[in-house]
């Protein structure tokens, strides 16, 4: 295949310590490493430095990569690690106050929106308070159960990926999701479920697929 | 609202990620028709995992891309430089990791990294003292009262002389070093003793010509064929004009060959006899000792005299005796007397045996598995030598934490209360 070809002369040249070419590997996937990082930590400044270092350390881990499994999966595996270090490290640390979490006052909870060009101002705005609440709820999920759900309802990874990518067995995904979900359920029940309507969007690959 | 079923819990999951065939799903299907709990519980599973689906994909914020270029570079720079070390340093952290895994709590992480610590220190020091190194506290792991196996086995103490605590001198050791000595008025003497025993002291077999000397000499050989050496001990010894008063054999707890025997030569011959038993082997222990009997020998002598002369006089008596009551009384007197110079004699006689005719105590033992051969034999067996030491460690070690078990628990519960009371209050702060 043409692209595995280009994709492996790339990964050579980067690891031989051209960054360029190593811009043009991870550029396609920037998008989707932040946005993991940023579930995983729920704040948008330590997604930035989570998702820097993740992809930092891939440059550096670059000539130990294999070609075994795509570069896309293995980058990814490494991004999930750098996550899952950090957050346990974050847990430890105590809980932090992060800029995206509501603001209690007095007369309810304050929302603390940094200005955000590209964002559409009408999905925010439906959308915010229920993506709070479940993102509160995830942040009380463990490290792993945090990962494995966001891997595959946020991302839509298929179980085999997954397995690839948290460096485990099918059994051990299938076990960890159901735990994971039975935990986020718990949790979003103790925060009441968002139910509004239409907040939510309908399953893009569910029962039907 | 029923609870759903549990047996349906794996099959829910596989249901809503799509994992099933066709034929299972149906099966699922039929079974949500009749069973309104687990279609509830289907229906929550969906709704949450399309919460989690219709969270937004934040993007990049600007400027990530050139800013992770402008460290990918300089990295790249400084790359060559720290490679050498990042890859040491990495090296350590992987044996760290292969040690306490990553996924493990820092707590845990340090809980097995300081008990490998603590128990490379305990097995440095009692290494340490295996070799032979005064390691301070080894007592407490019981090692102290084992000998190293490094030198002599112990072998010999069933056939300690019957002074009692003798410990049997190993070549190994410092000569002199042992002064337990059975007996009184004894003398110990080094291992060089038997050669500087004049051999011209014929008969009396004394260092000082007039002085009356008992000698008795311990000692342990290794030798490959027990029975071979004992037999040629046995020929050493009678040539010399000796003869063996007792022998025995047994097999240790190790399985060596152990031959004890008690040979008795005459004292001007101990030197040369001893020198050919020493040829027998290798020999591992060796001790001499020399007990000066002069005055009990003296002494003896005098009493002798003196009772042959009471008994000279009490004859004369008996020949001047007039009534019958005299005779009675004399001829008991003369009966006590004489039974008196008999024992006497036979303690004097005995004496002059014993000066006269050495003691060797000799203990052969078979070595290790062909100990001394080749390169493979020694190797095993100072394998096994180190297992066996190992399993000893374990024993001292395990006696040891069961002492320490109280104040141990009791400093963990100490330090587990500081930590809960130090997070908490961290908490608080923040």
């Amino acid at each position: 295949m043409g692209d595995r070809t280009q994709e492996l002369e790339l990964v050579a040249r980067a690891a031989a310590g051209d960054g360029d070419a190593f811009g043009e590997l991870v550029r396609p996937l920037e998008d989707k490493v932040y946005a993991l990082a940023y579930r995983m930590c729920g704040d948008r400044e330590d997604a930035y430095d989570l998702a820097q270092e993740a992809l930092l350390k891939a440059y550096r881990a670059l000539p130990r990569f294999g070609g075994r499994s795509s570069f896309a999966t293995w980058l990814y595996r490494i991004v999930a690690n750098t996550c899952l270090d950090r957050v346990r490290a974050l847990r430890r640390a105590g809980p932090v106050v992060s800029l995206d979490n509501p603001l209690p006052t007095q007369s309810g909870e304050l929302h603390r929106e940094a200005a955000d060009p590209t964002y559409d101002p009408e999905r925010l705005t439906l959308a915010a308070e229920a993506e709070a609440e479940v993102q509160r709820a995830l942040g009380r999920l463990s490290p792993d159960h945090r990962l494995v759900i966001l891997l595959r309802d946020y991302e839509d990874r298929s179980y085999e990926e997954i397995a690839e990518i948290m460096g485990c067995s099918l059994g051990t995904v299938k076990s960890r999701l159901n735990r994971a979900r039975a935990a986020l359920r718990a949790r979003l029940v103790q925060g009441e479920l968002p139910s509004r309507p239409g907040v939510y969007s309908v399953g893009r690959r569910g029962v039907d697929a | 609202m029923s609870k759903p079923c549990r047996s349906m819990r794996d099959s829910l999951q596989a249901y809503l990620d799509a994992r099933l065939d066709a034929r299972e799903r149906l099966e699922v299907e039929r079974h949500l028709a009749s069973c309104p709990a687990c279609a509830a519980e289907l229906e929550a599973l969906r709704r949450m995992a399309s919460l989690v689906r219709g969270l937004s994909h934040p993007p990049v914020p600007p400027g990530f891309h050139d800013d992770l270029l402008r460290r990918v570079r300089a990295e790249a720079t400084s790359a060559a430089v720290a490679e050498g070390r990042a890859r040491q340093g990495s090296r350590l952290r992987r044996l760290l990791d292969t040690v306490a895994p990553r996924r493990w709590s820092t707590a845990a992480r340090t809980a097995v990294v300081a008990a490998a610590a603590v128990v490379l220190v305990l097995w440095t020091g009692a290494f340490l003292h295996y070799m032979g190194v005064d390691v301070p506290g080894s007592q407490y792991l019981g090692l102290a009262e084992r000998q190293a196996p490094g030198a002599g086995q112990p072998v010999g103490s069933g056939v300690a002389p019957g002074g009692g605590s003798v410990t049997q001198e190993s070549t190994a050791d410092k000569a002199g070093s042992t002064a337990g000595a059975p007996g009184t008025g004894g003398t110990a003497v080094g291992p060089g003793y038997a050669g500087t025993t004049p051999s011209a002291s014929s008969g009396t077999g004394g260092v000082v010509p007039g002085r009356k000397y008992i000698l008795s000499a311990w000692l342990t050989v290794e030798c490959p064929d027990v029975d071979e050496a004992r037999a040629r001990a046995v020929v050493v010894v009678e040539t010399a004009g000796g003869f063996v008063e007792s022998w025995n054999y047994w097999k240790d707890e190790r399985g060596k060959m152990v031959a004890s025997l008690v040979l008795r030569v005459p004292s001007s011959s101990l030197s040369t006899v001893l020198e050919q038993v020493r040829g027998l082997g290798r020999v591992l222990g060796e001790q001499a000792y020399r007990q000066d009997v002069t005055s009990q020998y003296v002494d003896l002598e005098a009493r002798v005299k003196n009772l042959r002369m009471q008994e000279q006089s009490l004859l004369g008596l008996l020949g001047r005796a007039e009534s019958l009551a005299d005779i009675f009384a004399i001829q008991s007197e003369l009966a006590r007397v004489r039974s008196e110079i008999e024992s006497s004699e036979s303690q004097l006689r005995l004496l002059a045996e014993q000066v006269e005719l050495s003691t060797i105590n000799l203990t052969l033992q078979t070595g290790g598995p062909g100990a001394g051969d080749g390169l493979w034999p020694r190797l095993v067996e100072a394998f096994l030598r180190s297992l066996r030491w190992l399993v000893r460690l374990g024993e001292g070690l395990l006696v040891f934490l069961a002492g320490a078990l109280v104040p141990v628990a009791l400093l963990a519960a100490l330090a587990w209360s500081g930590y809960r009371v130090y997070q908490s209050r961290r908490r608080r702060a923040a």
